[in-house]
């Protein structure tokens, strides 16, 4: 989404950010109640966490967040419209003179919350749409998910809220991807984030959705023909971190209007700040909470936090030294570090070497080589919990092992809207 | 609540120092992105100077080129 003014989106990182290490981007779950039971959840919500933040507490992050320098607040969940005081979490946030988006699946994203949520400030919002129909419901684990979805971009624009999309691109949405990006742009999106789906939660159990490294030779063609179509027609493909890097697209992923642009490495920590529903701070929502926990709000002030805890500091502080694999040994390593953090934390135990680089797969097209993953451990069933995948390289023409047939469940049948309550 | 928590001033935290990373720039040749240290495409292995000269005329043929339109017709 655009900013306010119009101009490029409030969380864009300038030079001054990256040198005051500013949190200009917070991701928050402000609940982890949830109306979906999506197969991919990385922090397996469904239930609300055992002690969220009070209304009071909630408010309170907003001030420290405004006062750390933060330009955008994003909600999600679970789903973030299932807290009773959403929308007074997002008037605040607004007149705290910071932007308010919201990612969501949007299946109970009623005329009434949309209402509220237009005059609270709510500025744009991102549905999540993981493939066509079909795809889609059964991912997300409920029939009618889909349709709720595109009926919520509907009833976004209506009001007046900037609409978007956001797809997660995995074994069984990839050969949807051209006519789910003419869905989206029907239902008005003007931009599109696509990320990879990643090996975390409830996406451990069902691997069978994961892509191989490999893989990406075969998407990376299609996202690039895709982006420059989505472009003549007003929609914006966004990549998300996981997408990349340095490969014959990255100008177009991240060059921006002049295609200067870049990666420039994980920000988690830097620019970016994840807050759990019950005040755990992250320097990224997607990092597991084990082991990327620098403190509670209820314990330390979010300054104190940001500024003091090495959970929070690693990506600060990450060299070349700190790679490993073939990331430490590659051409873009010191501008890079790895790509993702979160992928390759929770694929292989820890960040800096990172399979999942239209880079690295180039590079080893090239000497006839190609990179599988394969599960070697399964999580323990806590939210934003990680597996262990071993990394196997062979020869680009070695058979395939046959694909396990995928184990996702039927989605339920269409469950009684909790809708207007 | 604010009241019960340890609250570190400001003035006491370290001043955080963050990362600007390389700018990168596109080869004239291959596109891919290269240090601005190289003389040469790490991935194409063209003469990164000459290409840079060589795209520079073009340019100024093409915008003579336009201005002759633009002259042309008006």
């Amino acid at each position: 989404m655009t900013s306010a003014a119009g101009g490029p989106p409030v969380r864009y990182v300038t030079a001054a950010d990256l040198t005051a290490c500013r949190p200009v981007y917070a991701v928050w779950e402000i609940t982890l109640k949830c109306d979906l039971a999506c197969n991919h959840c990385g922090s397996r919500a469904g239930k609300a966490r055992p002690k969220e933040l009070s209304t009071e507490e909630c408010l309170d992050v907003v001030a420290q967040l405004a006062a750390l320098g933060c330009r955008e607040v994003t909600v999600i969940g679970g789903e973030a419209y299932l807290r009773k005081d959403w929308v007074d979490i997002i008037r605040a946030i607004r007149q705290a003179g910071m932007d308010a988006t919201m990612t969501t699946g949007g299946r109970n994203l009623t005329e009434e919350r949309v209402q509220a949520a237009a005059e609270a400030g709510l500025q744009g919002v991102s549905i999540s749409l993981d493939g066509l129909e079909t795809t889609h419901d059964r991912i997300r684990g409920v029939k009618g998910s889909f349709q709720a979805a595109l009926a919520a971009m509907k009833r976004l624009k209506a009001h007046g809220i900037t609409v978007g999309s956001n797809s997660q691109i995995s074994s069984l949405s990839l050969p949807e991807l051209p006519a789910l990006m003419d869905t989206i742009i029907e239902h008005g999106a003007s931009h599109w984030q696509v990320q990879l789906t990643v090996a975390m939660g409830n996406a451990i159990d069902h691997d069978e959705l994961l892509l191989q490294p490999y893989q990406l030779l075969e998407l990376y063609p299609v996202l690039a023909e895709l982006y420059a179509k989505g472009l003549d027609r007003g929609l914006l493909m966004v990549p998300g971190n996981n997408i990349g890097y340095f490969g014959p697209y990255e100008h177009l992923w991240r060059g921006g209007p002049d295609r200067t642009g870049h990666w420039i490495g994980c920000n988690a920590g830097q620019n970016t700040i994840g807050i759990e529903a019950d005040g755990t701070i992250k320097g990224c929502p997607s990092l597991p909470t084990n082991g990327y926990t620098g403190g509670n709000i209820r314990d330390r002030a979010l300054l104190d936090i940001w500024s003091n805890t090495p959970e929070l500091a690693f990506t600060r502080d990450r060299t070349v030294n700190d790679l490993w694999g073939r990331c430490k040994g590659c051409y873009y390593a010191d501008v890079c570090r790895g790509g993702c953090s979160w992928t390759t934390t929770v694929l292989l135990g820890k960040p800096g070497n990172n399979p999942f680089c239209h880079h690295r797969t180039l590079e080893l097209a090239k000497e006839g080589k190609r990179e599988r993953i394969r599960k070697v451990k399964e999580g323990t069933g806590l939210p934003f919990d990680q597996g262990l995948f071993e990394l196997i390289e062979e020869p680009l023409d070695a058979p395939l092992p046959k694909r396990r047939p995928s184990t996702l469940p039927e989605p339920r049948g269409r469950a009684v809207r909790e809708a207007s309550k | 609540m604010s009241a019960k928590r340890p609250h570190t001033p400001a003035s006491k935290l370290p001043k955080l120092k963050g990362r600007v990373p390389d700018q990168l720039y596109r080869c004239g040749g291959c596109g891919r992105h290269l240090y601005s240290t190289e003389r040469r495409c790490a991935f194409c292995g063209v003469d990164l100077a000459k290409v840079e000269k060589q795209q520079a005329k073009a340019r100024a043929q093409a915008e003579a080129a336009l201005a002759t339109l633009a002259k042309l017709f008006g």
